[in-house]
């Protein structure tokens, strides 16, 4: 999965979100039947006291910690050995079947299989490595091979210091690559994330609750922590956003 | 200053260059011309140590230092003209800019990344940063092609003022800008 900066950015317009919440809201009122659809009013009531209690913010503590050190694994583990990749191509042979399998295997056999290997506790972060890593890697391998040999013979003739040569000619051509890769990664992480604590669930993830929230038909409960896991993937999205943003200003400076 | 002795270069098979000597003395200019695929981006690319030569040799001082204007532009179409040319030149932004406005490009243009440029604009920018790096033989592959004619000799004059007294290989195919330098031809 590969793309450049010059994909187009996403906007979301604000009537677009108050037209489905309303369809939403009128869905929910045709159908009159909280335990199957609960409307996005019902949903906002019971995340304000949900937001009261502890072990809210507890759950999200836990699975923000866990899926963001598997995602940042992930990220050393990708951009490491793509650059290796890159410079040798013995490794490059080693990866490729790897990342394909990894890259073909359900997230649910990934789970079940590696419950087996570690505790429900990091169960997580094994699971964002696992799914992260293939994307991040390809994306920073793909940038690596793009790189315009006649900058890297440009520097070389200009005796450009290796650090920044190292910054301005390979870091910044990749680094479109490497932001199409973590911005993947990132959600992935964060839904393969909470599938495996639901399915290995660990005591005060928020995998947990959404599982608790299905077993005792609290319907309300399910869309409260749906909700909270979207928003939370959004603002790890925008954060790696202003960071990445952050770091193509330090190349390019 | 570099002697170059029995330089040969072939590709697939074909010969590029064959048997080449050639002796550059320091603080003169040369002209270096002759028919497409005769071997003068090859030589200068064996001189800047991007290619190896089958056989010959080149004498040059240690620590020679090499600017050049490339036949492509080669510039980071993100960054501006003076960040392009501080990467490879500890040279203040208020003497680029001096540069860089001598060779006709606008003011207003100065603060825009390379990649709003014009394919003209471009290579003065490209001219400027092989000008303001330090060296001791600056190499010009064809330097002023893409250039209408008055940019040309704007460009022209702001190249032989600057690199007064400095050792300079051009490659060109316009006997024009072989003008005040020594002739060197190849086949």
């Amino acid at each position: 999965m590969t793309s450049t900066s010059s994909a187009k950015p996403r906007k979301i317009s604000l009537w677009a979100v108050i037209f489905w919440l309303l369809v939403w809201q009128f869905a929910a009122m045709l159908m009159n039947q909280p335990l199957l659809l609960v409307s996005p009013l019902e949903t906002l009531q019971r995340l304000g006291s949900l937001v009261l209690e502890p072990i809210f913010w507890k759950s999200i503590a836990f699975s923000v910690g866990k899926i963001m050190l598997g995602f940042a694994l992930s990220c050393l583990l990708g951009i490491l050995l793509a650059a290796l990749a890159y410079r040798f191509s013995p490794v490059r042979q080693l990866l490729s079947p790897l990342t394909a399998t990894i890259k073909a295997i359900p997230v649910a056999s990934f789970v079940i299989l590696a419950l087996l290997w570690v505790s429900s506790k990091n169960l997580s972060i094994l699971i964002s490595v696992m799914i992260g890593f293939p994307v991040i890697y390809l994306n920073t391998l793909s940038g690596l091979d793009s790189i315009d040999h006649k900058l890297v013979e440009m520097a070389q003739v200009f005796r450009v210091p290796l650090g920044k040569r190292l910054r301005v000619v390979y870091f910044s051509q990749v680094l479109p690559f490497l932001r199409a890769g973590l911005n993947v990664a990132v959600g992935l992480c964060w839904k393969s994330g909470v599938a495996a604590e639901v399915i290995g669930i660990p005591s005060g993830s928020v995998g947990q609750q959404l599982y608790n929230a299905k077993v005792y038909l609290e319907t309300a409960d399910l869309f409260c922590w749906t909700l909270v896991i979207v928003l939370l993937s959004v603002v790890c999205e925008k954060l790696l956003m202003l960071l990445l943003n952050a770091a193509e200003r330090w190349a390019l400076r | 200053m570099i002697r170059i002795k029995g330089l040969r270069k072939a590709f697939d098979g074909k010969v590029v260059l064959d048997q080449l000597d050639l002796h550059l003395e320091k603080g003169q200019r040369y002209a270096l011309m002759g028919a497409s695929g005769s071997g003068k981006t090859t030589l200068l690319n064996i001189l800047m140590g991007l290619m190896k030569p089958d056989s010959g040799e080149i004498l040059k001082p240690d620590g020679l230092r090499i600017s050049a204007v490339f036949q492509e532009n080669r510039l980071l179409d993100a960054m501006t003209p003076a960040a392009n040319i501080q990467l490879v030149a500890a040279v203040s932004t208020q003497r680029i800019h001096e540069v860089l406005l001598s060779l006709g490009i606008e003011e207003s243009s100065l603060q825009q990344p390379v990649r709003t440029y014009s394919g003209g604009m471009k290579r003065r920018v490209a001219i400027a940063r092989a000008l303001l790096s330090d060296y001791d033989l600056l190499l010009l592959d064809e330097p002023y092609k893409g250039l209408d004619e008055d940019t040309r000799q704007q460009v022209i004059a702001v190249v032989k003022q600057m690199t007064e007294g400095k050792t300079v290989l051009m490659v060109t195919h316009e006997p024009e800008d072989a003008k005040d330098h020594h002739l060197i031809e190849i086949e």
